[in-house]
């Protein structure tokens, strides 16, 4: 299906619907949270049955979650030595042949320092995969400080042999029809990367495009793991490559809330790995080069580039698009600018803005609503796990750590003489001493995700990590829900967010 | 992982029975339901909240005695008349009958157990004719010589008597001083023979009395929250808790001598008077010397 995957250029008709669905998740958000507060003031024996409910429903999902969590690690340590170069030579008779595959790597890059890229750079080039197969485009930025063009020529001057090549695409700002995101540097670094692989006729179909965020940093097996699923995968070009992220670049530099909160993002990722039929693309990923012509690149207004060109490509193919998870791991940077203000302001913006994916919802909403290629249950099965994230994002922490407390807090007369008022404190605290099960899983695991390299102190480290965890709550409320209550808020008001790039501090060496 | 997705599914299944099943059942019991022993028959329950000062004590429904101390959550009751005892080693018993009705929760919060020995002790052999309390100090006037004014200082967190000396103008009380208490946003109000609180939304329809027990009240003080008093009547000083409404409990500390104040020190919960024969200053321990939040 040719759908325009922009909200730009809309009739009349598809405006309005647009706009009711850019409006649902906030109202939905703000409904709840509002709802909920006024019943239990009003009704706080109802409010305190929907806690109690919501609860006990939290709790199962908490479980469920942490089943497929722990199932999705010993995985991913299973797969950890795998030989995947051994495998692919093990495949026999692949199409395209291994030595004709070609990565396409794009870095893009805004604020970042040579600091920030040379890592990457330097893992992509040493990984186990030859470097010869490996295109890297340096996606600069028109309005990127000179230093930091600078930079990234230098860089691709300095690694000029290591590659099948690396260039520097420097994309001009202000575009017609874009807006100031990732996605339309990105896709005029793909467009400069398709023009290289024709004069040089390199097949789109034997071309893997990764788009990276510029601190990512590759394993040494990472491409020859893409590659050997990317030759055993049936149908290459309607699929997706998703790895898990892990943020260790910096892990213990990093504030302790944000190094719990991006652990907590590698595990969502690790548990939505289980499920590959509902998995969404999500930070650095990769795709077949061809499928990502096909669909028209990257959307070039649209902030959350990364899944959405998932549901890009999931509309042009008509629903005959997935994600294959890929149980090896790429690394990044926390957020860290040095200051504990500036790391504050600096997450919660990470944060809005990972939230501002909520602007997919109305877009891919649209589009099953024109689109009768794809099954009913289909779309609606994307559609509310799509609607149901986000509004679980901006109310679930809220609702845990201080709305289900409000019908005890503010208890009238009436309330406080009733068998509910004593019980459900008493319930919501059991539960809570349940879901304690599944913190301690999450902080075993999150101690054994960990990087091994050295550190200085480590148990201590390691100590202060497990009670970071117990902080969550506080957390969650902060840097989760509130920045995603945030994000809905403006999306629902009209107010639409531009890109902005994380802030970097170099990395320590850590010896 | 090519098992995940029927995994997924058996899971997921499994789940939303034990939601279907553990939901309405969490919420029934919540509300106060359960299953009738005997009869298979879902009933409505209440509850009795029990806390006391000092915590610990043990509970008594009917001759049964709860495992659990103070404080304690008396689930699952069916409806009817309970009578509730609660008797910690040192300190009166305390009783009550209970009426449970379906789903609501009767509430005894914060009951005050008062010490069987509370402790007597004389603390001067010298005469006084009256007390004088300072205003927020722990410190008291002993006259000894009303004519004269001749007085001496009493140190209560130290206990100590002060040399004698001239009052600096220390007037006499001739009637009560405060007849009018603001706690938080209630007004006490005492008079001769009554102590209430002013109605917040009717004060035009009078006090609410709780105790309407009194002779001749001239003192009262709070001991802890708005339910127990220590009362100046008549030459003696009551114990008035007023926890069961419509029956206060009043008990008789201790005799003072006729038209003397007595000073309480909600430090240390204890309680400084003059003996009616001989007008000395004793001491008594009203509040357990357990600390306590509550104190």
């Amino acid at each position: 299906m040719n759908f325009a995957f922009t909200r730009a250029g809309l009739s009349p008709r598809e405006r309005a619907l647009e706009r009711f669905f850019e409006i649902l998740p906030g109202a939905v958000s703000w409904s709840l949270l509002a709802g909920m507060t006024l019943l239990s003031f009003r009704r706080p024996l109802l409010a305190a049955v929907f806690i109690i409910l919501f609860d006990l429903y939290w709790l199962l999902r908490l479980f469920y979650v942490t089943i497929f969590l722990v199932l999705s690690y010993l995985e991913l340590e299973r797969r950890k030595d795998t030989d995947w170069l051994g495998k692919i030579r093990g495949m026999g008779a692949v199409s395209p042949e291994f030595s004709e595959l070609v990565h396409l790597v794009i870095l893009p890059i805004a604020s970042e320092s040579r600091a920030v890229l040379e890592p990457s750079i330097r893992s992509f080039a040493s990984g186990r995969l030859p470097a010869k197969q490996i295109l890297v485009v340096l996606a600069v930025e028109g309005r990127a400080a000179e230093a930091i063009r600078c930079d990234a020529q230098a860089l691709a001057r300095e690694y000029a042999g290591r590659f099948l090549e690396i260039f520097v695409a420097v994309h001009p700002d202000g575009l017609p029809g874009e807006a100031r995101v990732k996605g339309a540097n990105a896709t005029f670094a793909a467009k400069e990367a398709a023009r290289y692989l024709e004069r040089r006729k390199v097949p789109f179909e034997n071309v893997v495009v990764s788009c990276f965020d510029s601190d990512t940093v590759a394993g040494p097996e990472y491409f020859a793991c893409l590659s050997y699923h990317f030759l055993a995968c049936p149908d290459r070009l309607r699929a997706s490559f998703q790895p898990i992220p892990v943020y260790h670049n910096n892990v213990w530099q990093a504030p302790g809330y944000a190094r719990v909160l991006e652990m907590g993002s590698s595990f969502f990722q690790l548990t939505e790995a289980t499920y590959p039929e509902k998995l969404v693309t999500f930070s650095s990923h990769s795709m077949s080069f061809q499928a990502l012509v096909d669909v028209g690149y990257w959307p070039v207004d649209i902030v959350s580039d990364d899944s959405a060109i998932y549901w890009k490509a999931f509309i042009h193919y008509d629903g005959d698009y997935r994600v294959v998870p890929l149980y090896t791991t790429l690394s990044m940077d926390i957020v860290h600018t040095g200051s504990w203000r500036g790391d504050l302001l600096a997450v919660y913006k990470q944060k809005r803005r990972w939230a501002w994916g909520v602007e997919n919802f109305p877009i891919v909403m649209r589009a099953f609503l024109a689109n009768g290629r794809i099954p009913f249950v289909r779309k609606c099965a994307y559609g509310s796990k799509l609607f149901e994230g986000h509004i679980a994002w901006a109310t679930w922490p809220l609702l845990l750590a201080v709305i289900g407390w409000l019908p005890a807090l503010l208890a009238a007369r009436e309330f406080s003489s009733s068998v509910m008022y004593y019980s459900a404190p008493r319930i919501t605290a059991i539960i809570f001493n349940i879901a304690s099960l599944s913190l301690v899983t999450t902080i075993v695991l999150s101690l054994r995700l960990l990087p091994a390299r050295k550190v200085r102190n480590p148990l201590w480290k390691r100590f202060g990590h497990v009670l970071e965890w117990l902080c969550i709550p506080v957390t969650a409320v902060l840097f989760s829900a509130l920045p995603a209550l945030d994000s809905q808020t403006r999306l629902m008001l009209g107010r639409y967010m531009e890109f902005q790039a994380t802030e970097h501090r170099p990395r320590k060496r850590i010896s | 992982m090519g098992h995940t997705p029927i995994l997924h599914k058996v899971i997921f299944y499994v789940f939303v029975a034990v939601y279907l099943v553990t939901a309405p059942v969490t919420v029934l019991y919540a509300l106060g339901y359960i299953l009738k022993p005997g009869s298979e028959r879902l009933v409505k329950t209440g509850l009795i909240s029990l806390s006391t000062f000092p915590a610990g004590a043990a509970v008594y429904l009917g001759k049964s005695r709860f495992t659990e101390r103070t404080p304690v959550l008396l689930r699952d009751l069916l409806p009817g008349r309970y009578s509730v005892q609660l008797k910690l080693k040192g300190h009166e018993n305390w009783s009550v009958l209970a009426r449970v009705r379906p789903g609501e929760a009767v509430a005894f919060e914060k009951i005050l157990l008062l010490p069987n020995d509370l402790s007597f002790r004389e603390l001067s052999e010298h005469s006084f004719e009256q007390i004088i309390p300072l205003e927020k100090k722990d410190s008291l006037w002993l006259v000894e010589d009303k004519k004269t004014g001749e007085c001496r200082l009493f140190d209560a967190a130290r206990e100590a008597l002060g040399p004698s000396a001239h009052a600096p103008a220390v007037p006499l009380p001739e009637r009560p001083a405060e007849r009018f208490e603001e706690i938080g946003r209630r007004t006490l109000v005492w008079t001769k023979n009554n102590i209430g609180f002013l109605r917040d939304r009717r004060p035009a329809a009078g006090p609410e009395w709780l105790f309407r027990g009194g002779d001749n009240i001239t003192q009262v003080f709070r001991l802890f929250n708005d339910r127990y008093f220590l009362v100046n009547d008549s030459a003696r000083i009551l114990f008035v808790g007023l926890e069961i409404p419509g029956e206060p409990r009043v008990r008789k500390i201790a005799d003072i001598r006729r038209g003397t104040l007595f000073h309480y020190v909600p430090s240390s919960g204890r309680i400084y008077y003059l003996d009616p024969p001989r007008g000395r200053l004793y001491r008594a321990q009203v509040l357990s010397e357990r600390k306590t939040a509550l104190a």
